[in-house]
């Protein structure tokens, strides 16, 4: 018996063995990449998280098929002197593309600025409908308002089957303003109602905000940060209404950034995002975050969306293998299926085409309610 | 009550404190306190006038302080210290000092008998062979406990049996086997004793031996819980233990060289152990005296029924004991013939086997989970698959061939039957009761390891009906068997062989199962056969890659349907909610069957970019086949 036991040991391991990932030997060549992160003190969370995503892709990934190993030049973007950083480092390092990892309102800024380059610009966290456009050289890993708009939309139509929903909004955010609009055009067109569509942003923002009558209404949609939602939640508490809120993508992320002392507050809210903690992790998510633990890493979408740009840019530059420029850019805006952390994604002009998850937040977690394709 | 006049009072550095108490006892008894190591050392300096002897020190050096005694011819007396638990329950006594002062220095002491082995005394007890967690308490081997119970485990798992020739006083000569002989003298409250179910006596003028033979660990795992979870005195004897009482006793072991007392000390073998009768004088509690009767009596006692006789002796020597016991052939002849019986072909099991199939395959086309059901009744592979497993286990080649030969034939009558079937009816879609049989689940695979354990079990025992109509439910071979008859039938390869992989490996699950249950039970023989090994092993072999892979499958296909039932699809501005989803494998083929909740409804286009969208998702192509309710 005992023979029996080791023999089938023996196959078992030859199994394991036989699944294993060939190593691939490096050739000693590299491939520049430039990295645009917000490393101040205010972004740091963003810009960080998101650099040990994307460390984190390399540890898993070190070099592409033909041994090069790609290499990152992070150029931080609060810093004064960031232009000439950025223009000596392309100079010199004649990179093939750049990552960013750069909010919305900070790219359209720069939009023009970037643009000079003429290199290809993966962004992997900003949802801005007009990043992308007709000159082909910005990519979105992560979806973009229309798409959360639908999503949101649809959920609050088609899945709670919720007629009256109440928009909030910040004025002085570019991506807030311009999601509450989409979000609102197309939940009349599903026949919904807007009781209310008000700025809660600046001043007297909340005061705005609990003027307003709710009796009607089931459910809020809100494209504000988690520091003016969670006012609002005390304020909704204090009424005793029964309105539920639905967030956007950045609020999860913001929350744990700004707010994590009151995180039990925001437990019961909806949020869009790009990921859930209780979906069954895939190996490669398993590995991912096990890396990313030991470096004090707290799950948000950042970490998960650089390292989709990074598998994204690895497969465009394996898929040229003389890094033809045009080829790459080709690529990376018509992809074909490309595993992510969260699930599969491909590029279809420039925009990717990805799960987006609506989750219920439990204890500082995710937790998914349905993923819409 | 009339006491002692002058006593030794011999004490080791445990009792030192109550020298002065004794000293200063009530009953005028002069003492002579003296140390034990001196005591030992100069018996010739101890008075000659002082016949009576108390002692108070750790009951491992009674054996050399006794034969001191029996030389000076003194009459003895104890005092256990509270911590002497083993020596209180000896001795009926208790814990209070002054009982046991008042008791040792009576003038009332009465004879015992001594055991002598080679003409030394002994005063607990000799151990030939090994007894992991009884022979000696664990705390006793001189490493630490966690190494201790290491080695006494180490022991545990490798039980051997040896032979032993015991020749009794009367000339009688006893052959058996067994893990261990212990030679018994005055310990009626320790671990040996508490398996026996005579009450033992130190004036019954006899030694006792007790032979512990364990047919299997398992066995010896019983005994040990005997052991440390009940008293003594049991009305009959444990399963593997057997004893001899006589005057005297010469013992001749196969393995063993010596026998081992406490302390470590050993005596090299072969043993003779005698009675020496009225050998000392002790001062005991009236309970003591009430439990030591005189009971003797020239009878010797010879309680073997419960070990291997001379022939099976011969063939345990010096085998590891197995973790499951053996059966002889004599044991479960009944059952061993009416298993040959079912091994055999015979008319009756070829008609139910083609009706059966024809019920089957009717059944699937019906998709009709009854009809199925009456044809696993009527199905009658169960037989020649307990033959087949009980044949492995003993290494019976004929009735492994002739079930082989049977389970064959079966196999081979009822492709031809659904085969023909499927090519004459004029059918040819794959029915849902057909998907299942194709796409084998981990609980199917349970089901074949759970089915197996359930036929072999309800065969093993008279009182379960030999024919368990649940059992024959589940061992259903027949319907996969029916589908891969359909496949071969419509020419698909596909259908064919994942039907027929589903009936192996659960026929295989099914046999290692049995086998395992079966060996469980005790059904095993002594001498294992090599081909037996090998033929499992090469049923395990060939079963291991097809589960792999359909384990693969299984695991892919639950967490797809789990992943599809939250996912919601956006087409063309149309939001469509998956209410239900199963995947099933067929050959290359991945068909996904969705349950689809909708609101408004679905043109050409729509369908055709949910379908892109759904088969992004994945890394294979699907076929996909879709059913649509509205949400009003």
């Amino acid at each position: 018996m005992k023979k029996i036991y080791i023999l089938l040991f023996i196959i078992s391991f030859m199994f394991v063995a036989c699944n294993k990932d060939k190593e691939i030997k490096p050739s000693g060549k590299t491939v520049n990449i430039i990295i645009l992160a917000p490393l101040d003190n205010k972004n740091e969370r963003l810009g960080y998280q998101s650099l040990l995503g994307l460390k984190a892709a390399k540890e898993m990934k070190k070099y592409l098929k033909n041994g090069d190993e790609v290499v990152f030049n992070i150029v931080d973007i609060d810093k004064k002197d960031m232009k000439h950083t950025l223009k000596d480092t392309i100079l010199k390092k004649k990179p093939l593309a750049i990552l960013s990892f750069m909010s919305s309102d900070k790219i359209l800024n720069m939009k023009k600025e970037l643009k000079k380059y003429r290199l290809p610009i993966i962004v992997t966290l900003a949802t801005n409908n007009d990043i992308v456009d007709k000159d082909n050289l910005f990519m979105q890993v992560c979806i973009d308002n229309h798409k959360q708009s639908l999503v949101a939309a649809h959920y609050i139509r088609d899945e709670k089957f919720m007629k009256h929903v109440g928009i909030v909004y910040d004025k002085r955010s570019i991506y807030s303003t311009a999601l509450a609009d989409e979000f609102k055009e197309l939940f009349k067109k599903l026949g919904g109602e807007i009781d209310f569509f008000i700025d809660v942003g600046g001043k007297n923002g909340l005061q705005r905000f609990e003027s307003l009558k709710k009796t009607d209404t089931e459910i809020i949609f809100n494209s504000t940060d988690s520091t003016m939602t969670i006012k609002m939640i005390k304020l909704l508490k204090k009424e005793g209404s029964h309105a539920e809120i639905l967030g956007a993508d950045g609020l999860y992320s913001s929350m744990l950034e700004n707010n994590i002392n009151d995180a039990s507050s925001y437990d019961g809210i909806y949020v869009i995002d790009h990921f859930a903690h209780n979906i069954y992790p895939n190996k490669q998510r398993k590995r991912f975050e096990k890396i990313l633990n030991k470096k004090g890493f707290r799950e948000s979408s950042y970490a998960f969306l650089a390292y989709d740009g990074y598998q994204l840019l690895t497969y465009a530059f394996e898929t040229c293998p003389k890094y033809d420029k045009e080829c790459i850019n080709a690529i990376l805006r018509d992809s074909e299926t490309i595993k992510g952390i969260s699930g599969n994604f491909n590029m279809i002009d420039s925009k990717a085409r990805r799960e987006v998850y609506v989750n219920k937040i439990k204890n500082k977690r995710l937790e998914k309610e349905v993923v819409i394709y | 009550m009339k006491y002692i006049s002058k006593a030794h009072f011999v004490y080791d550095d445990d009792s030192k404190d109550i020298v002065d108490k004794i000293c200063k006892n009530k009953f005028s008894t002069e003492i002579t306190p003296i140390h034990i190591d001196e005591f030992t050392e100069n018996i010739i300096s101890l008075a000659d006038d002082i016949k009576h002897v108390v002692f108070s020190v750790d009951g491992e050096r009674f054996p050399d302080l006794l034969a001191i005694a029996y030389i000076c011819d003194m009459s003895v007396g104890f005092i256990p210290i509270p911590s002497q638990k083993e020596q209180i329950k000896n001795l009926y006594t208790t814990s209070n000092i002054d009982t046991n002062i008042e008791i040792a220095l009576r003038d009332d002491s009465k004879l015992i008998d001594m055991v002598k082995i080679n003409d030394k005394f002994v005063y607990n007890q000799g151990i030939i062979g090994t007894l992991p967690f009884i022979g000696r308490s664990i705390k006793k081997y001189k490493t630490s406990f966690i190494t201790s119970v290491f080695y006494a485990l180490k022991k545990f798992f490798s039980l051997k049996v040896q032979k032993f020739e015991i020749t009794t006083y009367n000339g009688q000569k006893i052959v058996t086997a067994g893990s261990a002989l212990v030679i018994l003298n005055h310990t009626t409250k320790g671990f040996i004793s508490k398996l026996l179910n005579v009450e033992q006596s130190m004036c019954d003028g006899k030694v006792t031996a007790v032979i512990i033979s364990p047919s299997s660990v398992f066995e010896y795992i019983q005994l040990l819980i005997s052991v440390f979870t009940f008293s003594n005195n049991k009305k009959t004897l444990p399963k593997s233990v057997g004893y001899i009482q006589s005057k005297s006793l010469k013992v001749e072991a196969s393995s063993s060289k010596r026998i081992v007392f406490e302390r470590a000390e050993s005596m090299l073998l072969p043993i003779e152990c005698k009675v020496e009768k009225d050998a000392l004088k002790l001062n005991a509690s009236d309970e003591f005296w009430k439990k030591n009767e005189d009971k003797r009596t020239d009878k010797e006692t010879i309680k073997i029924a419960n070990l291997p006789d001379k022939a099976e002796a011969n063939k345990y020597m010096s085998k590891h004991i197995p973790l499951f016991k053996y059966a002889s052939e004599e044991r479960f002849k009944d059952l061993f013939q009416i298993l040959r019986v079912d091994a055999k072909l015979n008319n009756t099991f070829l008609v139910l086997m083609v009706l059966s199939t024809i019920l089957a395959t009717l059944g699937l086309f019906a998709d009709s989970t009854a009809v199925i059901i009456g044809a696993m009744l009527v199905a009658p592979l169960m037989t020649p698959i307990v033959s087949i497993s009980m044949g492995l286990l003993r290494g019976d080649t004929k009735m492994i061939k002739d079930s082989i030969f049977k389970i064959g034939i079966g196999i081979v009558v009822a492709l031809i039957a659904s085969s023909i079937l499927a090519y004459l009816l004029p059918y040819s879609q794959i029915t849902q009761e057909m998907q299942t049989r194709i796409n084998p689940t981990l609980l199917d695979l349970g089901i074949a390891i759970l089915s197996g354990i359930v036929a072999a079990y309800s065969k093993s025992f008279k009182e379960i009906i030999q024919n368990l109509a649940g059992v024959a439910i589940a061992v259903a071979l027949v319907p996969p068997l029916a589908v891969a008859g359909i496949g071969l039938g419509y020419g698909e390869a596909g259908l064919f062989i994942g039907a027929f992989l589903l009936f192996f490996t659960n026929l295989v699950g099914i046999i290692i199962a049995a086998v395992v249950t079966f060996n469980m039970l005790g059904f095993s023989s002594v001498v294992k056969s090599k081909k037996s090994v090998a033929f499992i092993f090469a049923l395990l072999l060939g079963i291991s890659y097809p589960l792999y892979i359909s384990y693969d499958n299984m695991i892919e296909r639950y967490k797809i349907s789990i992943m599809l039932k939250q996912h919601r699809f956006i087409v063309n501005n149309k939001y469509i909610i998956v209410d239900n989803a199963n995947i099933f494998i067929h050959g290359d083929l991945k068909i996904l069957n969705l349950d689809l909740l909708v609101r408004e409804s679905l043109n050409r286009d729509d369908l055709e970019a949910l379908k892109s969208d759904i088969q992004r998702l994945f890394n294979t192509k699907l076929f996909i086949s879709a059913q649509m309710e509205y949400i009003l």
